[in-house]
């Protein structure tokens, strides 16, 4: 028998791991850049945990369900649109004067300008799933951890958020290619065939490609104290601290008339 | 059935447990042990307790009557008895059994006259076995510690009886006072896994001391 034996029940564990959620906070993930159809867009992105209910599958399942991974997209486009548009001519215009012959307007180049930085307003945007971790007990240098480790990634549906940046890219595209000079005609065709150009598919596996990391690998923390652990602090010079060793330290899931998560600890004085 | 049972989270330590904890606080406390008149201790430190001696007159004005009472550290064992039927004290059901062994040491000073002052300590051991019972104890709004309460001592093989109850009465409120010292924290009883409220509990049964309630 174990020195110590503490048991939590899906109620309990729900808390804890709220708790730690709570506590991993929003993680972020180092800037990037990626294709979308013919451009490249930079991006940046954050996400934070939240929620969730607890199922307990014995002997080591800890089921998640419905925990809301809330995320923050920041976009910038760079469009070259030399690049996309190709050379756009102005055809001459010629006015026909009887035996004078005729006189021609000469072709004219649009001159596009560098390719320009298109930044989209933040997306905040959140997605729910459901996802099966397993007890992982370690010892981290002189501490001991339990985590509870993502044993699959689970598909992650991005569709109404890819509405709603295809929503925030056309304006903002059409405010910076307004400030292009001679576009003025042009402006309602550019932005129909960039947003064209996009695809919503290519955008959707874009978030899929940006946001799926921060689930394959999710971890949370539910357990960390030192190995050498503190029973009683210091409370004057004559009763210094009381500490003991854990030796060993183990976490599963056991199943009864009620579905709990066991953790097992052996001390030495 | 359950370990939580009606409750969400639930501590068990075994006596093995306690008995490492235990050690580990006498052995940073040890003062809570040993306790001796200025005669054997001067000062209170960490290693032991200074008490005050009993005045006594004598031809120069008074002196004191000096004491010193070791305890060797306890072992608990919790219901059932573990002792293999060996303990003259064993633990009733919810019931912990406490044994260990005190040393009294007398500074004796025979002499009369001048040399009243010459002394000579004078040792005894005993076997010690105690029964009792945990309670929670409070600090704050929560109750966050279990201490561990003796109600009865047996000292074997002293007679008269009316010595031996004397003495098992005596031995019995030093090692109660000495025990109350000891405190465990829930904190420790789940080394550290949750806080929690404490719904029931501390309960004595299979050898572990438990604690029910729910996630704070």
């Amino acid at each position: 028998m174990p020195d110590i034996l503490v048991a939590a029940d899906e109620i309990a564990v729900t808390k804890i791991i709220n708790a730690a959620e709570a506590a991993l906070g929003k993680i972020s993930r180092p800037p990037g850049s990626d294709s979308l159809g013919p451009f490249v867009v930079g991006w940046g992105a954050s996400a934070s945990f939240i929620g969730g209910t607890v199922d307990l599958i014995a002997p080591d399942v800890v089921r998640l369900q419905n925990i809301s991974m809330n995320y923050t997209l920041d976009f910038t486009f760079k469009i070259d649109l030399e690049e996309f548009f190709g050379d756009v001519y102005l055809d001459p215009i010629c006015l026909d004067l009887g035996d004078f012959g005729e006189i021609c307007t000469p072709k004219i180049c649009i001159p596009w300008p560098p390719p320009i930085s298109v930044p989209i307003p933040t997306y905040s945007g959140s997605v729910t799933f459901t996802a099966d971790f397993r007890p992982k007990v370690f010892l981290d240098g002189t501490q001991w951890v339990i985590e509870i480790e993502i044993v699959r990634v689970p598909s992650l549906e991005f569709d109404l958020a890819t509405t709603a940046i295809l929503e925030l890219i056309r304006p903002a595209v059409a405010t910076k290619l307004a400030l292009i000079p001679g576009i003025g005609l042009f402006l309602a065709g550019a932005v129909d065939a960039i947003l064209l150009a996009i695809e919503a598919g290519n955008l959707l596996g874009l978030l899929g490609a940006i946001l799926t990391p921060f689930v394959s690998g999710l971890h949370f923390e539910i357990y960390r104290r030192n190995r050498l652990f503190e029973v009683l602090p210091a409370s004057s010079p004559l009763d210094p601290a009381v500490t003991v060793m854990i030796d060993s330290l183990t976490a599963a899931v056991q199943s009864t008339d009620k579905d709990e998560l066991v953790v097992t600890a052996d001390i030495s004085a | 059935m359950s370990l939580t049972l009606a409750d969400t989270v639930m501590a068990a330590v075994h006596e093995n447990g306690v008995n490492d904890f235990m050690a580990a606080f006498f052995r940073a406390r040890p003062r809570h042990l040993v306790y001796g008149t200025p005669e054997f201790v001067p000062v209170t430190t960490v290693n032991a307790t200074s008490i005050s001696p009993m005045i006594v007159p004598t031809p120069f004005g008074s002196g004191t009557i000096d004491l010193l009472i070791v305890f060797a550290p306890p072992t608990l064992d919790f219901n059932p008895d573990s002792s293999g039927g060996t303990s003259p004290l064993p633990p009733g059901p919810g019931q912990l059994a406490v044994r260990t062994t005190v040393e009294l040491t007398v500074a004796c000073r025979p002499g009369v006259g001048r040399h009243e002052a010459e002394v000579e300590p004078l040792s005894a051991s005993l076997n010690l076995f105690a029964t009792g019972a945990p309670f929670d104890f409070g600090v704050g709004l929560y109750v966050t510690e279990t201490i561990f309460n003796l109600d009865r001592l047996e000292i074997v093989d002293i007679a008269p009886d009316h010595l031996e109850s004397v003495l098992e009465c005596l031995m019995l409120m030093m090692l109660r006072a000495a025990l109350r010292n000891f405190r465990l924290p829930f904190s420790a009883m789940s080394v550290g896994f949750f806080e929690f409220v404490l719904k029931n509990g501390p309960l004595i049964e299979n050898d572990q001391i438990k604690v029910f309630g729910d996630v704070v």
